[in-house]
């Protein structure tokens, strides 16, 4: 269990290794701020979605098990949405759009799926907690390397009061900033750069243990 | 005019897949030929045109009259969702032939971040009904040209030589952000 | 609040039954077998996935 736990921050990462929920990833990943609320939201979807299906497994029939999970998902983003509005109102605004489309990310679904209606309800809360971790590990990644790329220095401000900044860091020569990683095309050349190390990562893993296993 | 600079807006500058990121998944996964681009491209126009008119009869009719615009979200994607099924259902007794080539497709777009997006956006931006009807199209539109000229760079990039830990999906998106870098430029033409 | 709630559980028994009659209605002939090349695809609520072996 715990193993599966550490295999979700690189050889299973959900972004970068089975490229999952991408659509958010490129989407809110060009701030830190950004980068940090939505992955808070999906670790606590995944999380409490993966912990009722759980429980619900053994009465759901087979058949209609997918609109269950969807049914299930849509409340509870729902809900989240409220309370983001009533406490965290910045980061319901600046998530915008993405906040509804978690119902639709394939990493909550895909582990409801694979996942939590298959085993029981403390192994299906730890993935999702694994799960949501890697996924906010992978984007906070992102988010700092495009964040200094583009805007030379790395600023944080604390969600529940947006006037107060947590750090902001402007690093030396400001000349060799790069906007154009703030745009679409800079999400998709880091995302796709991190993909790859993350593959040869993998890959190296994968030989050393063969060859540990072949001796 | 403003219709016009919609369309072009929502193909060529605010592109679905290269601008806004949603279609993702179905876009690595459904784009490595032709002909089945084309059909992912059709079932996309058919289940985006008629969820946007559906959903917004909805809010307009429904959930604004009883004053519970909160259950937009659980709404839509019911709706949606419900949608596919009956069209799904609808094509294999009555028209095979559809089916063989759009229908098989349907069940991919039953979770696509594309079809919701757009039902809250016509919402979100307060369209009219014919705007909504012009702006699912072109968006529908733009998604289909990115897929289809996807599908003709990969045929080729499949075949091609790469590093092993490049294969597959980081070349796909470092293509897709050379796409984007290159609809980027035609911004402010209209 | 009501009106929310009946909303609610109409649309999840439309989208169940809908789903379900979708399941037993049968593929026509000739498309039994429409297997398109959608591997790399991580839509794993997609009715037409063959998983390859060794997939979770």
């Amino acid at each position: 269990m715990w193993n599966n736990f550490k295999n979700c921050f690189i050889k299973d990462n959900p972004v970068f290794g089975l490229f999952l929920g991408m659509c958010s990833t490129l989407a809110v990943s060009s701030s830190l701020n950004n980068a940090v609320g939505m992955g808070v939201c999906v670790i606590i979807v995944l999380v409490l979605s993966n912990v009722i299906i759980s429980a619900m497994r053994k009465i759901v029939p087979d058949e209609i098990r997918i609109p269950v999970f969807i049914v299930v998902i849509a409340s509870l983003v729902t809900i989240l949405q409220m309370v983001l509005h009533a406490f965290v109102a910045d980061l319901y605004t600046s998530l915008g759009a993405f906040l509804s489309l978690i119902v639709v990310n394939c990493i909550i679904l895909g582990r409801a799926e694979a996942f939590a209606s298959k085993n029981g309800i403390v192994p299906s809360l730890v993935d999702g907690l694994g799960m949501g971790l890697g996924y906010t590990f992978s984007l906070v990644l992102i988010a700092l390397i495009r964040q200094v790329i583009s805007t030379w220095g790395i600023s944080f401000y604390n969600p529940f009061n947006p006037a107060q900044m947590i750090f902001d860091i402007k690093l030396p020569m400001e000349s060799l900033k790069v906007t154009l990683f703030s745009s679409s095309v800079g999400a998709f050349f880091t995302f796709a750069v991190l993909a790859a190390i993350f593959a040869k990562i993998k890959a190296n893993g994968e030989s050393k243990a063969k060859k540990e296993a072949a001796k | 005019m403003n219709l016009i600079s919609m369309i072009f807006g929502a193909i060529l500058t605010n592109n679905i897949i290269l601008s806004k990121f949603l279609g993702i998944c179905p876009f690595m996964g459904v784009s490595k030929n032709t002909k089945s681009a084309v059909g992912m491209g059709a079932a996309v126009l058919f289940v985006i045109l008629a969820s946007s008119v559906i959903t917004y009869a909805v809010q307009y009719l429904i959930l604004v009259p009883a004053g519970i615009e909160y259950m937009q979200l659980i709404a839509f994607i019911l709706i949606i969702a419900s949608f596919v099924q009956l069209v799904e259902m609808v094509l294999k007794k009555y028209s095979p032939s559809l089916y063989k080539s759009l229908g098989v497709y349907l069940p991919l777009i039953t979770t696509n971040c594309a079809v919701l997006f757009v039902a809250q956006d016509n919402i979100a931006k307060a369209y009219t009904l014919l705007e909504t009807v012009v702006n699912a199209i072109a968006v529908s539109v733009g998604f289909m040209l990115v897929l289809f000229l996807f599908s003709c760079i990969r045929e080729r990039l499949d075949s091609a030589d790469t590093l092993p830990s490049w294969k597959g999906n980081p070349v796909a998106l470092i293509v897709a952000g050379l796409m984007a870098l290159a609809f980027t430029g035609l911004a402010g033409i209209f | 609040m009501l009106g929310a709630i009946i909303l609610f559980i109409a649309l999840a028994l439309v989208f169940g039954l809908s789903y379900y009659f979708n399941a037993k209605t049968p593929v026509p002939k000739g498309c039994e077998n429409l297997k398109h090349d959608c591997s790399g695809c991580q839509i794993t609520t997609c009715a037409n996935r063959h998983p390859k072996e060794g997939e979770k």
